[in-house]
């Protein structure tokens, strides 16, 4: 989920834009720890890419932690997202069709 | 309200100072107050030690080394007192003899490097979580000082070990690089000085049992030596694969 949200975030991604759109799709709170330990699990495993970007007034000064999905990124999400639309097809609450267009 | 301010500004220096940056901002940019920012860092430093844990690193360190090398470490210091003691009493009697000083500077030496090497070795296997070896360390000791009764000797006669000890898992938690020929020669020297203590102490044969204890604590500074030897290597095929590459690109 954290890749999909960082992807479709581009070059706005960061830690508090990234929770934002995780609460927005999901409708629940998402703690701040839970976001930044699942980053760098994914910068270790070479998924993401994160660096240190500029501060502003609305931060109170304080510096971004910028999140870029690299293509290893890109493709265990487009994976795991086939895998996930395959064993969905049967569910019933699957709309029809799903699993056959993959 | 000046007081949880003070309060999330000494919670958030746990975290390291580019976190603390980003995290802060977040929250801030996020409108969270003082104590949700407060309760968020502290579920991220949760967090994180649970992740730590997930490692078979700390807890080898903390339950493989830790325990049984206090217990080690308590019986060299109190070996150690004892023979300052009989030093001072044979010179009390003018009966000083140059054998027993070079004897009793031997098995110094030795605690130290026993010491020093267990507590590197601790250090650089658990940096993120060393306050749960130094209290592996402290337990043992709390529960020996508890219990111990000998009228002549002095309750910190067991801990003669803390300081080279503090020293080891201080510069083992900064990730301090050991070089391949250092790492060897701290091994073959506290070897060396168990070796040398056993001969003095025994006259070359003597307990099997205290060889066995001596040579078995120098462990920690061989792990250290094939660590360093490990490092090298990595580093020499690291700077092979660049040449290779950079071979590669002029051709």
């Amino acid at each position: 989920m954290l890749l999909t949200a960082a992807a479709a975030l581009g070059d706005t991604a960061y830690g508090a834009t990234v929770r934002q759109e995780i609460e927005k799709a999901t409708r629940k709170n998402c703690a701040i720890g839970a976001i930044y330990t699942t980053i760098d699990r994914l910068e270790a495993k070479g998924l993401v890419r994160t660096w240190m970007g500029e501060a502003t007034s609305q931060r109170g000064g304080r510096a971004k932690r910028m999140v870029e999905v690299t293509p290893a990124g890109v493709k265990a999400a487009k994976e795991f997202y086939s895998a996930v639309m395959r064993v969905s097809r049967t569910a019933s609450w699957a709309p029809s069709g799903v699993g056959r267009l993959i | 309200m000046r007081a949880v301010w003070f309060l999330l500004e000494r919670v958030s220096c746990i975290l390291e100072p580019a976190e603390r940056e980003a995290v802060l901002g977040d929250l801030k940019e996020a409108g969270e107050g003082p104590w949700q920012t407060i309760a968020e860092i502290v579920g991220l430093v949760l967090r994180r030690q649970a992740d730590h844990w997930k490692d078979w690193r700390p807890w080898v360190a903390a339950f493989g080394v830790s325990v049984p090398t206090s217990f080690m470490l308590m019986g060299g210091s109190v070996m150690l007192f004892s023979g300052f003691v009989t030093l001072a009493q044979a010179s009390a009697a003018r009966q000083l003899f140059a054998a027993e000083v070079e004897i009793l500077s031997v098995q110094t030496l030795l605690l130290a490097g026993w010491s020093w090497t267990c507590g590197y070795l601790v250090g650089s296997v658990s940096r993120r979580t060393v306050w749960l070896s130094i209290m592996a360390y402290c337990a043992p000791c709390l529960f020996c000082l508890s219990r111990f009764h000998i009228e002549t000797f002095s309750r910190l006669s067991l801990l003669l070990f803390v300081l080279p000890l503090a020293v080891g898992l201080w510069q083992g938690r900064r990730g301090q690089r050991m070089g391949r020929r250092f790492g060897v020669a701290v091994a073959a020297i506290v070897t060396a000085l168990a070796i040398i203590t056993q001969v003095g102490v025994t006259g070359g044969v003597g307990n099997a049992s205290r060889w066995i204890c001596s040579l078995v604590q120098t462990w920690p500074s061989w792990c250290l030596a094939v660590a360093s030897l490990d490092a090298a290597r990595e580093d020499e095929r690291a700077e092979r694969s660049t040449f290779e590459m950079e071979q590669h690109e002029l051709s």
